[in-house]
């Protein structure tokens, strides 16, 4: 059966993105698409998927509060950050237990982004 | 709490003893009891002695009397026989009395020591057991008798008459002086007993005692070399190996310590052996640290950094002791930054088994690092790699750092030079994109534009220097809005028009300086003679960009002499008839000059003319695989157009002749190292004569070939032939006739008949010579008259 991901970014056109390399590239099923921190825990209660990604600056609740959420809650989730911040604050995420990370811009045309993006999904997923 | 340990020796002692005084300690009590028993023995001997000595006497003394008696008993004589009896008691101090009665058991005398002698007895027959006994009794018979509180032995013995029985003496004599004999043999054999056991048990006292100090003496005997060789170990075992163990003694003991004497050696041996090879390892692994060019260094969980790393670390740091710091200071880090880095070795040494290296080393604080020391700026590129224990777990962080800063700075340089180039190209697309009358009003109503502003500027910031200079507490100028207006509006004029062809350097500018003037309209800074300087600044540089602008339309449309211009050829006729006709008409020389001018209107750069001849060297090159340069040189800034026209055929037969066989194949010049090969074309024109070369850096003309056919066709003799130099031989070739066939072609190097060529060049009065030289290569040389169309 299909891996089930839920995907959450503010920004629609990313989402829909990383959706689509979900589904095209990954051959996973995306099970819903959420834009803030709210959403994603919301989503992944509803869903508990195998995989959630968060984005790291979003509206209502950013992705580290959401991830310390979820993972509260579900201490086994495996959840990967896709952002563009830099600094500390994708080191916080990881440190609070996320199991990955990829950076912002996705450059999904570019062949060593893309095997980067499938290598640390499955990491992720391991 | 310490415990008291046992020693060997202790041990060894504590035993022996144990046995020795055992054993003693039998032998005491063997001994006593033997003696109590011999002694015992000796003594029961003695009483018997005694006894018998007494009983012997008893019985002598009462067979005696009896004897004695005899004849008074017969008689009756009883006095005498009192007296007897009584001097008999009386007479033995052993005696304790004296009886004799008669066969009816009538006493007649009965003598008690210290009794009365005179008292007469009873003469009632006595009837005690004694008396019974005695009656009875045999000759001699004793028995023991209670008498008066004491023992005694009471002899008896009958007197014999002839007829029978005349009666019965009897003696009691007292058993005391036996007794006191018995008691003195036993106190001397009870004091032989004490004196003996006394002496063994001294001498067993002093045997343990002799024993005692023997096994002590033989126990450390035996445990100080067992010492001796166990602080020998301990020693070795302490790492020092140095000191020899001698042989302690000549037993087992002397064995083991040899023995441990081989071992200690072997051991030395080894360590230093194994240290050796440490000392190399580390060596190198020094000799590693201190020569690359690299920092390396090793970083720990607590982000210290360890003993061993390259010498170079320090002076890309520019610190003293690398290993004295921790990875955060080292870069210097703040204390935010350090946080982060103590939380990323967390997650480094907690993930690495989950996560890719590539991944962790993304999320390090610091990749590349900008190190600011002493008002200068190093770049270091910082690359991390894992450092995996012999258990496959990861304990530390190696880090490699390398100082790229020259190689940042050439990068911005490229950088710097990209854009300018950039620029360039934009501002050229932009000249050749516009019709040049447009950009030439361009030119002039942008450098109007900013020789007004900076007019303005200059005077704005004037004023207000000298408002400061003269009028130091009064109100300083305040630039009012209007100005800024005023500027603002050429600014974005300028910036516009530049946008509009693309001269970005330009636009930007101005749009800096817009900025500038945006911050001047806040009442705050409205007084700022700086932020008028700086606008100065960008006018400055929108001067200097304009001026590049003029400079590269000069450069690609020609101005003054360098314009140049497309006329028909028709026109460039026309005008030539004319001068011509004009020439004949005056003659003078200014019409001379203009004929000149006119002749060379539509002359053109050399290179223009021979560009059928480098196609040829190309194909022909192409065909025989050779690569081939081919090369213009010519002294004559511009030609006539048909310069080359008489010259043709011949050039054609030369260069093709060239490519074909003069040069070698690409294997051959290789071998020969010649490098690429090359047809070189020259052309000089004066007012005589052209002069036209063709050389090539080939093999050069075999001239005993061609010698070798000039005989062969008859054209000379041998004997001409052997006196010919190289020179002479060369110039066969020229012959009618020589060099037709297919076969001179590949003897002589050259292809098609050389006649053709020469008479070309002779039917346009010119000549041809030519000079070679083997392996170097060949040059043709044509001169050819000048003609003058006139």
């Amino acid at each position: 059966m299909a891996r089930t991901v839920v995907v959450v970014d503010d920004s629609k056109f990313l989402a829909r993105q990383i959706t689509e390399f979900f589904v095209k590239t990954m051959g996973y099923t995306v099970v819903a698409e959420g834009n803030d921190g709210d959403q994603a825990v919301e989503l992944y209660r509803m869903h508990t998927p195998d995989l959630i990604t968060l984005d790291i600056t979003m509206p209502n609740k950013n992705g580290k509060a959401a991830l310390n959420e979820i993972l509260r809650e579900f201490p086994g989730a495996r959840i990967l950050m896709i952002s563009a911040v830099k600094g500390s604050a994708m080191l916080e995420c990881i440190a609070a237990g996320a199991k990955g990370f990829v950076e912002k811009p996705l450059k999904l045309s570019d062949a060593e982004f893309l095997s980067d993006f499938i290598a640390t999904v499955e990491d992720s997923l391991k | 709490m310490s415990v008291r340990r046992t020693t060997l020796k202790d041990k060894l002692v504590r035993s022996n003893l144990i046995t020795i005084s055992g054993v003693f300690v039998a032998v005491l009590i063997v001994v006593s009891i033997l003696s109590v028993l011999i002694s015992r023995g000796n003594l029961a001997q003695t009483q018997d002695q005694i006894r018998s000595s007494l009983v012997a006497k008893g019985k002598t003394l009462v067979l005696n009397n009896s004897m004695a008696l005899k004849g008074m008993a017969a008689d009756n004589a009883i006095v005498d026989v009192r007296s007897t009896i009584w001097e008999t008691v009386k007479g033995d101090k052993d005696m304790l009395y004296g009886v004799y009665m008669d066969a009816a058991r009538k006493p007649w005398v009965v003598a008690e020591k210290g009794g009365d002698e005179s008292a007469t007895p009873d003469f009632r027959p006595l009837a005690d057991t004694m008396s019974v006994w005695a009656e009875k009794a045999g000759p001699g018979a004793y028995k023991t008798v209670r008498f008066k509180g004491g023992d005694a032995i009471e002899f008896a013995a009958h007197v014999e008459g002839d007829d029978g029985v005349l009666g019965t003496i009897r003696y009691g004599l007292t058993t005391e002086s036996m007794k006191v004999a018995i008691g003195l043999a036993q106190t001397a054999a009870a004091r032989s007993l004490a004196v003996t056991i006394l002496l063994l048990i001294v001498i067993a006292g002093a045997a343990i005692l002799l024993s005692f100090l023997a096994t002590v003496r033989q126990a450390s005997t035996i445990t100080s070399p067992v010492a001796q060789l166990s602080a020998s170990a301990r020693e070795i075992a302490g790492g020092n190996y140095a000191q020899p163990i001698s042989a302690v003694s000549d037993d087992e003991i002397g064995d083991l310590s040899n023995a441990f004497e081989t071992m200690r050696v072997t051991v030395k041996k080894f360590t230093e052996h194994l240290q050796d090879l440490v000392d190399e390892k580390m060596q190198q692994v020094r000799d590693i640290m201190n020569n690359i060019d690299q920092g390396l260094l090793t970083v720990n969980q607590d982000l210290s950094i360890n003993a061993e790393y390259s010498a170079a670390t320090n002076k890309i740091f520019r610190v003293d002791d690398t290993s004295k710091l921790t990875l955060p200071q080292l870069f210097r880090a703040s204390d935010e930054v350090a946080r982060s880095f103590g939380d990323w070795m967390g997650i480094v040494l907690s993930r690495y088994q989950v996560m890719r290296w590539t991944k962790l080393v993304r999320l390090s604080p610091v990749q590349d690092l900008e190190l600011r020391v002493g008002g200068e700026v190093r770049y270091i590129r910082v690359n991390y790699q894992q450092v995996l224990d012999k258990s496959g777990h990861m304990t530390r962080v190696m880090l490699l750092a390398k100082d790229v800063t020259d190689q940042r700075k050439i990068e911005q340089r490229i950088e710097e030079e990209r854009i300018r180039h950039e620029n360039e190209v934009r501002t050229i697309l932009g000249i050749v994109n516009n019709p040049s009358d447009v950009i030439a009003a361009f030119l002039h109503d942008t450098q109007s534009r900013i020789d007004a502003l900076s007019t303005r500027c200059n005077a704005l910031l004037e004023k207000m220097e000298r408002a400061r200079r003269e009028y130091p507490e009064g109100e300083p100028v305040v630039i009012d809005a209007e100005q800024i207006s005023a500027l603002f509006r050429d600014f974005h004029t300028i910036k516009g028009n530049a946008g509009t062809y693309g001269f970005d350097v330009l636009s930007k500018e101005a749009h800096h300086s817009e900025n500038i003037l945006e911050e001047l309209r806040e009442p705050a800074k409205s007084r700022r003679a700086d932020l008028i300087r700086g606008i100065l600044g960008h006018i400055a540089a929108m001067a200097n960009a304009t001026e590049q602008i003029r400079i590269n339309v000069r450069m690609l449309s020609g101005e003054g002499d360098d314009l140049m211009l497309k006329i028909p050829s028709s026109k460039v006729t026309h005008l030539k008839n004319i001068c011509r006709e004009l020439s004949g008409m005056v003659g003078d020389s200014p019409t001379e000059q203009l004929l000149t001018t006119c002749m060379q209107i539509d002359f053109r750069p050399f290179a223009f003319l021979v560009k059928r001849y480098a196609e040829l060297v190309h194909r022909v090159a192409d065909k025989y695989g050779k690569t081939i340069e081919f090369k213009v040189d010519c002294p004559n800034s511009e030609v006539a157009p048909n310069a080359l026209e008489n010259a043709d055929e011949a050039l054609v037969h030369l260069i093709r002749n060239a490519v074909d066989h003069g040069i070698e194949t690409n294997e051959v010049r290789e071998r020969a190292n010649k490098g690429v090969g090359l047809v070189t074309l020259y052309y000089k024109q004066d007012k005589k004569e052209k002069i036209i070369r063709v050389a090539d850096n080939g093999k050069g003309i075999d001239g005993d070939a061609v010698v070798a056919r000039a005989v062969e066709k008859g054209f000379i003799t041998q004997a001409q032939a052997s006196t010919m130099s190289y020179v002479q031989k060369c110039d066969l070739v020229f012959l009618p006739g020589l060099s037709t066939a297919q076969s001179v072609t590949d003897l002589s190097g050259r292809g098609v008949g050389m006649e053709i060529v020469k008479k070309s060049v002779e039917a346009s009065g010119g000549r041809i010579s030519m000079e070679s030289s083997p392996g170097e290569g060949t040059v043709f040389t044509i001169s050819l008259p000048t003609k003058y169309i006139i």
